[in-house]
């Protein structure tokens, strides 16, 4: 079997979930993705900061309710890292699937 | 990028986890009635304007651009997540669609003020474009909530 190639950067099952709110929408606020994710404010940083030194998302800060609040959205690059991750791990379960059906 | 290995069931995991979130993110298509009038009335707002003399034009506009702030602080607020209209997906035909339909009731408006109509005609032909615009809201709404798998 061909190795698949997985991107590590989105290996992370809550790195997973910010990718795909990122590749859904054109931002999202630092809150939305702690409550998506359900993980703790500095973990959120911490993946949030990975993911930005890998070029895959761009923070931005603008003021809401009169509080400075953190958006995140995917770059370029981040975006089709994500397609390309999707789609290794569809080939993933689609060559599991067609083994199975062979035996 | 560092190569890593997944098994078929992680991997099965990880795409049922991506179809969770995505489910997450569909709730912000579920707008509230008011928020379709509300973009109807901002395109109904833009369309009125160019049947009237320059000052209404204005007027109109920046009512329009007013309202359309709103609605961005509305959306951020509400769901902590903006998406731009013109995204990638089965979103952007209905996108394309209403961008064409409000083109030609721009073009139908502006030639109606030239030829110097009744002032009734140009607000019908507003009222026309809330209807649309408000269609195809909700349609846009549909299409990316269907997207989204739910």
């Amino acid at each position: 079997m061909t190795p698949i190639t997985l991107d590590s950067q989105l290996h992370a099952p809550a790195r997973l979930q910010i990718a795909t709110v990122l590749a859904n929408v054109n931002a999202a606020e630092f809150a939305k993705l702690r409550e998506i994710t359900g993980v703790s404010d500095s973990v959120l940083s911490k993946h949030l900061s990975a993911l930005v030194e890998a070029g895959y998302v761009r923070l931005t800060k603008s003021p809401l309710d009169g509080r400075q609040r953190t958006w995140a959205s995917f770059t370029r690059a981040g975006r089709q890292a994500f397609a390309a991750h999707m789609r290794a791990l569809q080939a993933l379960v689609a060559s599991a699937e067609q083994a199975m059906a062979a035996e | 990028m560092i190569r890593e290995t997944m098994s078929p069931a992680e991997a099965r995991e990880a795409l049922d986890s991506v179809g969770a979130t995505r489910a997450q993110i569909a709730a912000v298509g579920l707008c509230p009635p008011w928020r379709h009038a509300a973009f109807g009335a901002v395109m109904s707002l833009l369309i009125l304007g160019l049947g009237f003399p320059l000052g209404v034009q204005v007027a109109c506009l920046c009512l329009a651009m007013g309202l359309m702030v709103v609605i961005v602080v509305h959306d951020r607020r509400r769901y902590g997540m903006f998406i731009n209209g013109y995204r990638r997906g089965e979103t952007r035909p209905v996108t394309a669609a209403l961008l064409v339909a409000m083109m030609a009731l721009i073009v139908v408006q502006i030639r109606l003020r030239e030829q110097g109509v009744e002032t009734w005609v140009p607000v019908a032909v507003a009222g026309v474009a809330f209807v649309v615009a408000v269609t195809g809201s909700v349609w846009w709404a549909r299409a990316f909530r269907r997207e989204l798998g739910t």
